[in-house]
């Protein structure tokens, strides 16, 4: 209610900021000029990084090794080789199935983790999860379902003797490691979405005489569920691309063809050149990443992502869940002590369960490179031999100064050229503002692995190719349409009181942004703390792009993995050592981490 | 003495030519190669020793298998390394052909290496490249107690008989170890398998035939490829010959089936190059039986044994004197102690001619550099000198096909002569494709 008062009144105040002599938008907002310079940056990076590359992919898709127009030869081609297809059904069913998987799974858990006791340390358990590499996450499940039937953790658990890294079982058994990562930002976004719903809606519907399935019709799934269960299906759909680093570590080189997705054809194809069959898998995998990012508007029928919730309305929502005593008579007089039993039990024992394969990488840790690579891990003697060894070694340091400068770096950046880009689209007003939307939104679902010929072209040209620089480039021009959006929401959502006082305080434009900044404070963390965590996390862009002069985490991680049974000790030592950065993040900045995933989620 | 004051005077040119001839002045000299992890640690402890004789500072870059990538993208950019270590022949015939290789002089290289390997590195003419190392991939590996006392298999039948042997063994009596299978073949890494059939296929194709496999257009269909894949489906197929059968191979990885034959006694035989000895020495039990290397067995009684070798040569890239200094230096036979621990390691071999027997103190490795330098048959890894869409690396239609073809003859009752006419046909298909799909 509040925030649509806000609203009227901000209109208010521009009708009467305009109303005091003739119309001076440079007054109210940045004048055209000034909005001009402040895009500039991010429009260049944005337009040379990620727009030209989709160009050029597009054009070398339609043209031969001389640039001579050849028509759809380059598609027919791609899709004819063996495996194309397959890959093309496998990428639809991961950008499917799996999202459907993660909205239910994140619903059902969502809703009852809310009255679970000691809820907050099974969410934490359930979301942690989700900040982790994927790169670890392949690796936990990697050891995990080792086929050797001693120590393979899953055949002894549950009795079956089962390759599950064999060709037939590879892909469920990916979409089971993908699902154990991103359950925990369903979870947060359906917990935010319950937590928002006032009670009094369910009670009314009660009073009326409603049936259960009433309350969850009228109360729960109209008003807003709907929404969110289609934004967070659109979110985990997009992000399957991520099933990329996944399949790298996870899949054995002989069953690479029976795992392979479009991102790891493009990657196998093109081998990061530009070349005209490869483009023409990209241009269709573009061209999927683009319907569904439009579906995914129109389903959400909203601005994507939706501004993020002020930290305000966060604790509103928990003020109600603390005494909202009708909803819980409402339900506890359900008759069914089954299914209350089965609400109380269930979370505690998937938050047991999703501990499984943290277990099984921490034991893997604890023995020496012998035992971890011959003997089950919970039969092995304890021994710390692999961190003492990965701590003398200097490539692990290198590889940790590397991708700490590099995250820090790039966030920092990131969020330099998005504040300004932000503040000069904040007062964009549609259709303008619609467009500058919709681009930033394509620009921030492009898969990096589709255009990375093209990038490639780009870094040579400034000689900037195979260097760290590069790899920085790339990395900012990848975080900067998200941040833009985020921040261009949370600045529009400043209280014209604060933008009035900026102004006024304030001599000239860099001041009055300089004012507004501790308005869009939550945003700012949220995006600085994404970021980080994403940078630090990535395995494609440093696969890609990074240079033999530095080394990131999980690059390092891929190298290793490379003969995984051997090696099993030092790939589990360091992907703790890599992990221990992003959950540091979860415990001391949880709040804004979940604020930020519960508005979006995460590109790439 | 002489020959170090020599030097020091070309450095000294090196370094005054770099002044006038290039922008770059006195930074330290760029070598980029493939290796990674142990044989890169390796490397660098060599190369410090190089930074100490000649004070000349030298950075090492571990490209990994993007080392293709990695120097087309430095070329473009002109910040290319001074010199590679290349593993792939193609590629070194490639990068000679569009002129990015320096020649080397012929009179100081040329009598360091066997004149068949310098024939391997010679383009129209002129000399590449000069080797560093050399694997080889003609072994199989056991506990002598395997073979019951009497010696490794000579021809491919005895190995099939072996085989045959050790998978109908009677378990052993409760509480003892478990019986191991015969054979660990890594079929998870494709590059094991083109071993196994590049090693029966030099045993039975003349040097020609082997070699014309290589070019871009090669059919495939020959009796020689057709025998050796029946051969290898004939060893593979035995029942009980891989712990936990073909589909367990598959998701073996290379390592991994040594460590079932050195450590977890899962299996009793493996095959692969003289580096299995660095993973024998990583997870050998200190007590336990050692396990020796045979030579492979001939594919046919009274044929010739197999010799077929991997190397990485040395290119130089950038015209510049500290460029061509460094690879002298590194195939110079009076630095061979800085690679000493290297050798006692594991893993190290080299062609060089001039490096007198008594560096080798390992007595494995004298032996497997005598083989080499006196050997009148020997074949470079075929699978590094592919081309096109059959060139190696992960999702390489070679180690694909070969895959395919594994899991196919080590299904139970297995229609061997279909599954090798179809490899013959999807090799020949894909070596008509001359470019990466």
């Amino acid at each position: 209610m509040s925030t649509i008062g806000d609203r009227s009144q901000l209109l208010g105040e521009v009708v009467v900021l305009d109303d005091v002599g003739p119309p001076r938008r440079g007054r109210a907002y940045p004048s055209a000029g000034t909005t001009a310079v402040l895009l500039l940056p991010a429009a260049a990076l944005l337009g040379v990084l990620v727009l030209w590359p989709v160009v050029r992919t597009v054009h070398a898709s339609l043209t031969d090794g001389d640039g001579r127009f050849a028509g759809m030869a380059n598609y027919r081609a791609a899709l004819g080789t063996e495996g194309a297809w397959p890959a093309v059904l496998r990428t639809a069913v991961w950008a499917l199935v799996v999202p459907g998987l993660v909205t239910v799974l994140g619903f059902l858990l969502a809703a009852a983790a809310r009255r679970t006791p000691g809820h907050r340390a099974v969410t934490l358990a359930l979301v942690a999860p989700f900040v982790l590499p994927m790169v670890v996450t392949a690796v936990a499940f990697r050891l995990l379902y080792d086929p050797d039937p001693q120590r393979g953790t899953a055949i002894r658990l549950l009795h079956v003797d089962l390759l599950w890294l064999g060709p037939r079982m590879i892909t469920i058994s990916l979409v089971t490691a993908f699902v154990w990562a991103w359950v925990g930002l369903a979870l947060v976004v359906f917990r935010s979405a319950l937590d928002a719903i006032p009670p009094q809606l369910a009670d009314a519907v009660r009073v009326h005489g409603g049936t259960r399935r009433d309350v969850f019709r009228d109360a729960l799934w109209r008003p807003l569920l709907r929404r969110t269960a289609a934004l967070v299906f659109a979110l985990v759909a997009l992000a399957t691309t991520r099933s990329f680093d996944l399949i790298l570590v996870m899949a054995p080189g002989s069953v690479l063809d029976e795992s392979e997705v479009l991102a790891v054809r493009v990657w196998l194809t093109s081998g990061a050149t530009t070349s005209g069959p490869a483009a023409a898998l990209g241009v269709v995998w573009l061209a999927i990443v683009a319907l569904c990012v439009l579906i995914a508007t129109v389903g959400t029928r909203q601005a994507w992502p939706p501004p993020a919730p002020a930290p305000s309305v966060v604790e509103q929502g928990t003020g109600l869940t603390a005494d909202d005593v009708p909803a819980r008579r409402g339900w506890r007089a359900l008759p069914l002590a089954a299914v209350r039993l089965l609400r109380i039990a269930v979370p505690p024992v998937a938050a047991l369960v999703w501990a499984v394969p943290l277990l099984v990488l921490v034991g893997t840790s604890l023995h020496t490179a012998q035992d971890a690579a011959t003997r089950p891990w919970w039969a092995a003697p304890f021994d710390l031999g692999m961190y003492l060894d990965l701590s003398a070694a200097g490539q692990l340091r290198r590889s940790l100064v590397v991708t700490g400068v590099l995250a820090a770096v790039v966030t920092v950046l990131v969020l330099l050229i998005a504040t300004l880009a932000g503040y000069a689209l904040a007062s964009v007003m549609p259709p303008a503002g619609w467009l500058a939307g919709g681009v930033l939104l394509a620009a921030a679902v492009v898969p990096v692995q589709a255009i990375a010929g093209p990038v490639n072209e780009v870094l040579e040209r400034i000689h900037a190719a195979g260097t760290v620089y590069g790899l920085a480039l790339v990395h900012v021009a990848l975080g900067v349409p998200f941040a833009v959006l985020m921040l261009r929401n949370a600045l529009s959502d400043v209280p014209p009181q604060r933008l009035r006082a900026a102004r006024l305080g304030g001599r000239g434009e860099w001041a009055a942004l300089w004012r507004l900044l501790p308005a869009a404070g939550p945003a700012l963390a949220g995006v600085a703390v994404l970021e980080f965590v994403q940078v630090w996390n990535d395995l494609v862009v440093g696969l890609l792009f990074a240079g033999p002069d530095a080394t990131p985490l999980g690059f390092l991680l891929y190298g290793q993995s490379r003969q995984f049974v051997a090696n099993s000790g030092q790939i589990a030592a360091t992907s703790m050592v890599m992990s221990l950065v992003p959950l540091a993040v979860l415990a001391l900045a949880r709040r804004h981490l979940v604020a930020a995933l519960v508005s979006t989620g995460i590109r790439r | 003495m002489n020959r170090r004051t020599l030097l020091r005077g070309a450095a000294g040119t090196a370094a005054l030519a770099t002044v006038g001839g290039c922008a770059r002045t006195g930074g330290p000299t760029q070598v980029v190669v493939v290796w990674s992890g142990y044989e890169f640690d390796q490397f660098r402890s060599v190369l410090d020793e190089y930074r100490r004789e000649r004070n000349q500072p030298v950075d090492a870059i571990s490209a990994g298998d993007d080392i293709d990538e990695l120097l087309r993208a430095r070329r473009k950019a002109g910040t290319h390394p001074h010199v590679a270590i290349l593993p792939r022949l193609g590629l070194i015939a490639d990068f000679a052909q569009r002129g990015w290789l320096v020649p080397l002089d012929r009179a100081t290289f040329a009598p360091r290496f066997p004149a068949a390997w310098n024939d391997l590195v010679t383009f129209h003419g002129q000399l590449f490249g000069a080797w560093v190392k050399f694997a080889h991939k003609s072994l199989l590996w056991t506990r002598p107690s395997i073979l019951d006392g009497g010696s490794a298999p000579k021809s491919f039948d005895g190995l099939v008989d072996l085989v045959r042997r050790l998978a109908t063994r009677p378990p052993r009596p409760r509480g003892e170890q478990r019986t191991p299978a015969p054979l660990a073949v890594g079929a998870a890494d494709g590059w094991v398998l083109t071993d196994w059939f590049e090693n029966v296929l030099a045993s039975l194709a003349s040097h020609e035939e082997y070699q014309r496999l290589a070019q871009p257009g090669a059919n495939w269909d020959t009796p020689a490829v057709r025998h050796a894949l029946s051969r290898l489906a004939e060893l593979w197929s035995i029942p009980g010959a891989l712990p936990g059968g073909g589909s367990r191979a598959l998701l073996t990885q290379y390592e991994e089936s040594v460590i079932q034959v050195v450590r977890s006694n899962r299996a009793a035989i493996v095959f692969e190059g003289d580096f299995v000895s660095s993973t024998v020495r990583r997870f050998q039990r200190p007590g336990d039986e050692p396990v020796r290397w045979y030579r492979f067995p001939a594919a046919e009684p009274g044929g010739v044994q197999p010799l077929v070798v991997s190397g990485d040569a040395a290119v130089v890239l950038r015209d510049s004197p500290a460029a061509h200094d460094l690879v002298e230096w590194l195939t110079n036979r009076a630095v061979w102690p800085a690679f000493g621990p290297w050798l006692q390691g594991g893993g190290y071999l080299t062609p060089n001619l001039t490096v007198p027997d008594d560096a080798f103190r390992d007595e494995m490795a004298l032996a497997l550099v005598q083989q080499v330098r006196t050997a009148d048959r020997l074949q470079f890894d075929l699978s590094d000198q592919l081309t096109g869409r059959l060139a190696g690396g992960d999702g390489s239609v070679t180690w694909r096909i070969l895959q395919d073809f594994f899991a196919e003859v080590t299904r139970p009752a297995p229609d061997i002569a279909a599954a090798v006419r179809r490899v013959v046909r999807r090799f020949t298909a894909a070596a008509r494709t001359l470019e990466p799909a």
